[in-house]
């Protein structure tokens, strides 16, 4: 048996209009200022075996408001953690962005983004913090009045692999720039009063 | 009571800084032809330290930069297969000629290294592995003054016993892929013990007495004697043996008197002499 003729509360546009309308207030009045960086595809050919692009660059951003959904608890994920690598802040985050805001800012922008990507990055000017965009959630809520107005985006804290930063934004572009812990030049340095290293032999191997 | 007075050769510690000279160069080289230093740390580090080093403002803006290495002594064990005599000894020379530094031979140790390499692209983390693996076959030795006091120079190998590709790509979209290889590695090292000056024997006497109704009479009938000429020669130095031979019996029955050098140790007929590894004598 089909839903009552009557009520049409799954198809009807001007409420759905309210409710995008509502939301883009909401989120204009007491959301937060992020940066939408695209990732650009590099000019060398797309590894399809191992599915990546290494030498893919970040050159541009685009402001657009979103809702942060970790007012209340602050980030979520592992926080900062020590491991084999020294350390890692695996923080995760969740926003909200209006779907027509999104087309309005974005998609105008570049044709071919009609929706928040995966692998694409928010910059975080607050908390001075570049997260990158693991999964976009396009269901939830779930078609309120029969339309879905907002796209969930789940983040976590950018792990940055030698991609250029050209943005624009400093917060982004000092990324290289910032601390990195290595201890190199050190163990370089502390071996050379023991290990017998030469030039054309480093390892007395008799080979180079 | 202690088993020994302090000393410290800082031998692991060369161990853990040779194990990390092999890696402490990887380059990875982009098709842009950026060339990246792939970072190397020893794992092991105080945390408070690590927060100050790297996320000194709390304003770090990414989780991790990679690619990256970290590598860790994770264990050592005694190996049985280079045992050496336990009694086995080696000297070295010093500054004085009377005297040689002595110590006893090292205790054979396997020490156990793991290497993990982490990188966000497969392709740069089969670069790092492709530069390490063709070094081992499976071992790789490294020269290294292992005790400088004692002028040891030996090669280490180490040897690549593993390797592992723990590649997480798997699960929920909220999780990113982790490509990480862990490779595990031997160091065939050495302990070693204190070192201790010990005399040079460089004077040798050798009295002979008579002995009547099986007791040894208290006067010495005759005395055979070594000895270094120069006493300071050094064992490179031009020197010659001087001896002596005295006996109570010629025309002028002398007394011989009693030795007054230091004496470092008294053998009687009877004594076995442990000289080396290989060789014992037995004082007839």
């Amino acid at each position: 048996m089909a839903t009552s003729p009557y009520f049409r509360h799954i198809n009807a546009p001007n409420e759905q209009s309210l409710v995008d309308a509502l939301t883009r207030e909401t989120i204009y009045q007491r959301g937060i200022d992020m940066f939408y960086l695209p990732r650009l595809e590099s000019e060398y050919d797309f590894d399809y075996l191992f599915g990546e692009d290494p030498e893919n660059t970040f050159g541009d951003y685009v402001a657009i408001e979103m809702w942060c959904m970790n007012l209340d608890t602050g980030f979520a994920g592992e926080g900062s953690i020590v491991s084999r690598f020294a350390l890692e802040i695996n923080d995760e985050a969740s926003f909200q962005v209006s779907r027509t805001r999104f087309v309005e800012e974005i998609q105008k922008k570049y044709p071919n983004i009609t929706r928040p990507r995966e692998g694409d990055l928010l910059a975080f000017p607050m908390t001075k913090s570049v997260f990158e965009i693991n999964f976009v959630e396009h269901e939830v809520p779930f078609y309120t009045v029969g339309k879905s107005h907002v796209y969930e985006i789940e983040c976590q804290k950018f792990r940055w692999s030698h991609e250029d930063l050209d943005t624009g934004i400093e917060e982004v572009d000092e990324i290289p720039d910032m601390p990195k812990i290595e201890d190199n030049t050190e163990i370089q340095s502390e071996s050379n009063t023991f290990v017998d290293h030469t030039e054309s032999d480093p390892f007395s191997e008799n080979i180079y | 009571m202690s088993i020994t007075n302090f000393f410290y050769h800082g031998t692991i510690r060369k161990y853990v800084v040779t194990f990390g000279t092999l890696f402490n160069g990887m380059t990875i080289h982009r098709k842009d032809g950026k060339i990246i230093d792939v970072p190397l740390t020893y794992a092991s580090k105080e945390k408070f330290y690590l927060r100050l080093a790297q996320n000194p403002e709390l304003t770090k803006q990414e989780s991790i930069d990679l690619p990256r290495m970290g590598f860790i002594l994770s264990d050592f064990m005694y190996d049985a297969e280079r045992k050496q005599p336990s009694l086995g000894k080696f000297t070295e020379e010093t500054l004085d000629s009377m005297k040689r530094k002595s110590m006893y031979l090292p205790v054979p140790y396997d020490f156990i290294f793991d290497l993990a390499v982490y990188t966000r692209n497969v392709e740069d983390g089969l670069q790092i592995i492709e530069q390490i693996i063709p070094f081992f076959k499976p071992s790789f030795n490294v020269t290294i003054n292992e005790l400088n006091e004692m002028g040891v120079v030996r090669d280490i190998p180490i040897i690549l016993d593993s390797v592992t590709g723990a590649i997480e790509d798997e699960g929920e979209f909220t999780q990113e892929r982790v490509v990480r290889w862990d490779l595990q590695f031997t160091l065939k090292g050495n302990l070693y013990g204190p070192v201790r000056d010990q005399k040079i024997i460089k004077k040798v006497y050798v009295d002979y007495y008579t002995s009547k109704d099986g007791e040894y009479l208290e006067s010495i009938d005759e005395r055979y004697r070594v000895s270094i000429d120069p006493e300071t020669a050094k064992p490179d130095d031009i020197w010659k043996y001087e001896e002596e031979f005295i006996s109570s019996h010629d025309s002028n029955h002398i007394e011989i008197p009693p030795v007054e050098d230091d004496i470092i140790s008294r053998q009687y007929a009877g004594d076995t002499l442990l000289c080396s590894d290989y060789c014992t004598i037995e004082i007839e």
